[in-house]
């Protein structure tokens, strides 16, 4: 009877330990350090050589305090870098296939609104729209201008990833011009929005 | 009644842990193709006027800069196997102050 006990208490424990592992693995944001978000998919195919792989990107961006500025004779603008990543690509044949990754703003419609948005936590119609860049630095101008594309149903293209490994480093910014002449009392406050990636394998 | 309790209780968990890590498998497998990043920033109060030096673009800050995020859900799943922790616990306490007369 003791021996049954403990056997089944065995199992228990057993069973917990196995689900905490599971959990664990699951949870790969909080263990990177990075804070990082992984988008991951699979591809389930029947054939041999089936696709998987993983996407990071980053779980926030932070453009950090913003300010009004003295006069709109500039945008003073405020940068901020973002890093996407193929963190893993299993069965991919770069010569004709690629990870095509997208992004849009959570509330973006292709056929109405599909601007970069932040709004203010405490009054959501207050908000103000930022530019997405795939470049860093001085190669930021209109021609890597993500949403300065043709938005798609999915989102802005925003890459192609062929290899595992291959990084993405891009720019948002936030042009302060559009704070200027707003009442700071009105605007004050902490601001909020998301960018929706989305990944899929396409052919090239 | 007190092993009829025991028993329900270690089967109990038992059949929840099951079914939790069934469930994290399908999840992580059924993940999808998509993902979100957040995008925050913050206006003071009664901030003072930038300076012209602040015209050009300011230092780029990294998105890795920073302390790992938890997520609700994150915190969710830690509660539920604490909970589950904390009650086999309670079963081995419980059997190890049985009374002896009945073993």
């Amino acid at each position: 009877m003791k021996a049954k006990r403990i056997i089944t208490i065995a199992l228990a424990v057993l069973m917990t330990a196995m689900f905490v592992v599971s959990v664990s693995a699951a949870q790969l944001t909080d263990v990177d350090p990075n804070g990082k978000t992984e988008v991951t998919a699979h591809i389930n195919g029947n054939e041999p050589g089936e696709v998987s792989y993983i996407i990071t990107i980053p779980d926030v961006v932070d453009f950090g305090e913003l300010n009004i500025p003295p006069d709109d004779a500039s945008d003073y603008d405020k940068d901020v870098t973002y890093l996407v990543e193929a963190t893993e690509i299993d069965g991919l044949d770069p010569a004709t296939q690629q990870i095509s990754v997208y992004v849009k703003d959570q509330d973006a419609n292709v056929n109405d609104d599909q601007k970069f948005y932040i709004a203010n936590k405490e009054n959501a119609s207050i908000k103000f729209n930022y530019d997405v860049y795939r470049a860093t630095g001085d190669n930021v101008n209109l021609s890597t201008m993500v949403n300065a594309d043709n938005m798609f149903t999915k989102g802005y293209f925003l890459t192609g990833f062929k290899n595992e490994g291959d990084t993405l480093e891009g720019t948002l910014r936030f042009h302060q011009k559009q704070l200027y002449g707003e009442n700071i009392a009105d605007i004050a406050g902490d601001y909020s929005g998301y960018m929706v990636f989305f990944s899929a394998i396409e052919d090239i | 009644m007190k092993n009829c309790i025991l028993k329900g209780m270690c089967i109990f968990f038992m059949l929840l842990s099951l079914f939790l890590t069934t469930f994290t498998l399908v999840s992580s497998a059924q993940s999808g193709s998509g993902g979100s990043t957040q995008v925050v920033a913050r206006i003071e109060p009664e901030t003072a006027q930038p300076t012209a030096a602040s015209a050009q673009p300011s230092s780029t800050q990294s998105a890795a800069d920073g302390l790992p995020i938890r997520t609700g859900e994150a915190m969710a799943w830690f509660a539920i196997i604490a909970l589950i922790v904390s009650g086999i616990f309670v079963i081995v306490l419980r059997l190890k102050h049985a009374d002896p007369s009945k073993r």
